[in-house]
């Protein structure tokens, strides 16, 4: 019964089968260098390092309880902020039609793509303009974290909301219900858990916040995360600084945990996805209201934005681009020009974004085929999302130093990669999903070899996936600061956001107007990357 | 094309695919004429699908042959086949055009651009699509992508033309349409074709020879009226649409609906529980004891009414269970 045929199919599936295994050796391996050791590491440093007795110790420390109580307060008023401000613009958006909605949605959305450093320097533009003297206060922190996370509140939420049918609260006001009657009884229920969901998340990115609180806190406002910083970089106690980063870990696993718990119970609620017409403004009430929120979305979200222009063009008492000029002066401050470290960010972005898709689609080709190994590569390729990526810089000082990988060129680009990674798998995994084997099958019933198929249907349909996965790790790494201040070497790994940072932490107006101006290049690299990249994507659901 | 004249089109000689420890075809035997139209006709796991999927090379052969046109296809690449296989739900290139869509197999094959548009052209008319060419698939109409798929699988002459339930998501309307137009294409090409489907009146429609499935095996094969009238199983005849299977003295008798007439003097007393308009007559449903007769007759009658029927001896036939 053997012919040549069979045996040559038979070959055939063996190759195929030692590419998906090469595949996955090759995304497992890197997540296992890049992500799984460096945590280990940090475990192993705090229960090793020292003794359990000295880790209880470190734990019961007054200094320690502090910052972990203020890391949560923080954290804690910054997310009842975000909900206070994003439940009415959610509202307005999700229910009213307006001219220029859509402006408002995406106005929204353009801080939480911005770097931390540059949503810092914005802020902290805001408060000196308006004369407040903001920096090294919790209100500026909280201010910075609102104007950030306000984007997962009002998408989130907003998103859901706009699917819910009004017919309930319409019943509801027959029935004598007062508007905020129907709110507390009607709506609230409904919205309630992705509302939860969405508050959980908005917490853990607040708990983990690092640029933020570093440019905009002070000695008094020092949370786990700036800490680590603290004892690995200045004090060099690495044990302390191991034992807060793994508190740090405990704890996001948790909040991950009880996140991924929620998201369950809702996908089983989420009913209806069909989107329902907004409200016209046909009542001086309603146009109050949408006009107030309105005011509102300027008031937090367009301020910050226009106050930074306005600094990085403020020049004394006139206005100029002379802070954009200076940029390719060398300061004593910095190891290079600002201009040259923009070209080092720009050339890591590239570099990283290369390394980012070189893992990520051997990955996303594992993850997409659904297996059990696919199903493992999926969850430790976000990893990197929720652990901070100073925990994450921290791992690589504690566990690369034995083979001194933290001198070499390549650890900035592979740790980039590393924070960059969950952005290309959300971008490549569903478009390699989307594609139908069975349009893969008429390909070959149609005269497609194995190479054709890849090339004339695989490719095509992957292309914009794996296109919006590269511009998101350009993103990503060019605002990349957490990891970047832990592992960044000499002038030659000297990166944009961290001479931001060094730039806003000087007195003096004219560095800081070339913070400012550093900061409007980044972020207008970075949002216009993101609006592309928005209007480029065809229907499938985004990351947010 | 002109050697294979003599040889069947296809020959299928003890094929089984296994799915783990499921055997999906188990060992099954077939040949297609050239120019025959075939319908696999079976109820939804017979392995009706499994066997398209197998002779195109979508699932391995775990024994048996596969010739086409007497050549030896089994373990053969898909792509070296040579066949065309329209599938269920289209399956069309989301990212070409209607006009790539069709030209995708003549471009693996090399042909040129200018035979290339000729072809699509010719085929765009054959299906009744001719301006269609530069639209996007994702455009098109449930029946429009349905006649997309079909000039696909057609534009690069395939030595057969399978065909797997290819009009299972229309409705009923444009199903009966598209029934007798696809049986006046593949008439007018003259292309053998190996038509996969649950519905019995699409395989009588579609067919010269029905071949009936189930559990992975043939269980009976003929044509149309042949399968109709002188089904080999209780299965065979249910399946096809029989109501009247009965259960007599540890015999099964099938007493077709034209076997039963209303008469008063006849010798089967039922009462009527229901009655529906069919295509002009009344299809009425009673009992007679606990066993379920259904007939047809002009008139309705009124429900809890006692009728008589005259039973055809001659029409009735006994069936292996």
């Amino acid at each position: 019964m053997t012919n040549a045929w069979r045996d040559r199919s038979l070959e055939r599936a063996a190759t195929a089968r030692w590419i998906d295994l090469a595949a996955a050796a090759i995304a497992m391996g890197f997540l296992l260098a890049m992500v799984v050791w460096p945590l280990v590491a940090i475990g192993q440093r705090s229960l090793a390092g020292v003794g359990f007795g000295d880790v209880v110790d470190i734990v019961r420390r007054p200094a320690t309880w502090r910052v972990l109580r203020f890391t949560v307060w923080q954290a804690l008023l910054s997310t009842v902020a975000t909900v206070v401000v994003g439940l009415p613009i959610a509202h307005v958006l999700a229910r009213y039609r307006f001219r220029g909605r859509n402006t408002v949605r995406v106005l929204t959305v353009v801080p939480f793509v911005l770097p931390t450093v540059v949503v810092a320097a914005a802020l902290s533009a805001v408060f000196d303009t308006l004369g407040i003297d903001g920096d090294h206060t919790l209100l500026a922190i909280v201010a910075a974290h609102v104007f950030f996370n306000l984007a997962v509140v009002v998408r989130v939420v907003g998103g859901h909301w706009a699917t819910l049918d009004r017919s309930s609260e319409e019943a509801a006001a027959v029935l004598g219900a007062r508007p905020a009657a129907v709110f507390r009884h009607v709506t609230l229920p409904r919205i309630a858990p992705v509302l939860a969901g969405a508050s959980l998340v908005v917490f853990l990115f607040c708990f983990t916040s690092y640029g933020i609180i570093l440019i905009l806190g002070g000695p008094a406002t020092a949370t786990i995360e700036t800490e680590i910083r603290r004892y690995a970089i200045f004090r060099q106690e690495f044990d302390v600084a191991a034992v807060l980063a793994s508190i740090q870990l405990v704890a996001v696993v948790l909040l991950s945990l009880g996140s991924a718990r929620l998201q369950r119970r809702l996908s089983v609620s989420s009913s209806s996805r069909r989107v329902s017409a907004g409200l016209p403004l046909d009542s001086w009430r309603r146009r109050c209201y949408v006009g107030a929120v309105l005011m509102l979305v300027v008031g937090v979200v367009v301020s910050p934005m226009v106050g930074l222009v306005n600094q990085s063009l403020t020049v004394g008492d006139h206005y100029g681009f002379d802070h954009y000029r200076a940029l390719n002066q060398p300061l004593p401050l910095l190891p290079v020009s600002p201009a040259r470290a923009l070209w080092h960010s720009v050339r890591l972005a590239f570099g990283a974004a290369l390394v980012a898709a070189a893992v990520g689609i051997p990955a996303a080709r594992v993850i997409a085929s659904g297996n059990r190994v696919g199903r493992l590569l999926e969850a430790a390729v976000l990893i990197p999302l929720g652990v901070s990526a100073a925990t994450l810089g921290f791992g690589y000082l504690l566990g690369f130093r034995a083979f001194d990988l933290r001198r070499s060129p390549l650890l900035l680009p592979l740790a980039h990669a590393v924070v960059a990674l969950p952005f290309m798998m959300a971008a490549v995994v569903p478009a390699l999903r989307n594609i139908d084997q069975r349009v893969r099958e008429a390909a070959s019933t149609l005269g497609a070899s194995p190479r054709a198929v890849a090339q004339f249907v695989d490719w095509p349909l992957a292309r914009t996936g794996l296109m919006t996965g590269l511009g998101f790790s350009v993103a990503v790494s060019l605002g990349e600061f957490g990891a970047t201040s832990f592992v960044s070497r000499g002038a030659g790994s000297f990166t944009a956001p961290l001479a931001i940072f060094r730039l806003l932490s000087q007195p003096g107006d004219a560095l800081r107007g070339q913070a400012m101006a550093i900061s409007v290049i980044i972020g207008l690299a970075v949002g216009a990357t993101a609006a592309f990249l928005e209007r480029s994507r065809q229907g499938g659901t985004g990351f947010l | 094309m002109t050697s294979r004249d003599s040889k069947p089109s296809l020959t299928i000689e003890g094929l089984s695919v296994r799915y783990g420890d499921l055997l999906a075809l188990d060992h099954v035997d077939l040949e297609v004429e050239r120019g025959e139209v075939v319908a696999i006709l079976g109820p939804s796991g017979s392995g009706k699908s499994t066997l398209l999927r197998a002779v195109a090379g979508l699932e391995p052969a775990a024994t048996g042959r596969i010739l086409a046109g007497g050549i030896d296809m089994t373990g053969m690449p898909t792509h070296e086949r040579g066949l065309g296989l329209m599938f269920q739900d289209h399956a069309l290139f989301p990212h070409e055009s209607v006009a790539g869509n069709i030209g995708f197999g003549l471009r693996m094959a090399g042909v040129d651009a200018a035979e290339q548009r000729a072809r699509i052209h010719e085929l765009l008319g054959m299906v009744g699509l001719a301006d269609y060419g530069s639209r996007s698939v994702s455009q098109l109409s449930g029946g429009e992508a349905q006649r997309v798929a079909l000039a696909r699988s057609l534009a690069p002459s395939p030595s057969l033309l399978m065909l797997d339930e290819p009009l299972g998501s229309l409705d009923r309307v444009l199903r009966e349409q598209l029934t007798a137009d696809l049986r006046l294409l593949l008439g007018s090409v003259g292309v053998s074709a190996l038509h996969v489907t649950h519905d019995q009146a699409e395989a009588f429609a579609v067919a010269d020879r029905v071949v009936i499935m189930r559990d992975g095996r043939v269980v009976q094969s003929g044509q149309p009226q042949e399968l109709w009238h002188r089904p080999s199983s209780r299965f065979v005849a249910e399946f096809l649409g029989h109501p009247n299977v009965w259960d007599l003295n540890d015999e099964v008798v099938l007493a077709p609906m034209t076997a039963l007439s209303v008469d008063h003097d006849g010798d089967l007393e039922v009462v009527v529980v229901d009655a529906v308009f069919v295509d002009g007559r009344f299809r009425i449903t009673a009992m007679a004891d606990d066993r379920r007769v259904v007939f047809e007759d002009r008139e309705r009658p009124s429900t809890g009414e006692t009728i008589r029927l005259h039973v055809n001896g001659r029409e009735l036939r006994t069936l292996a269970n």
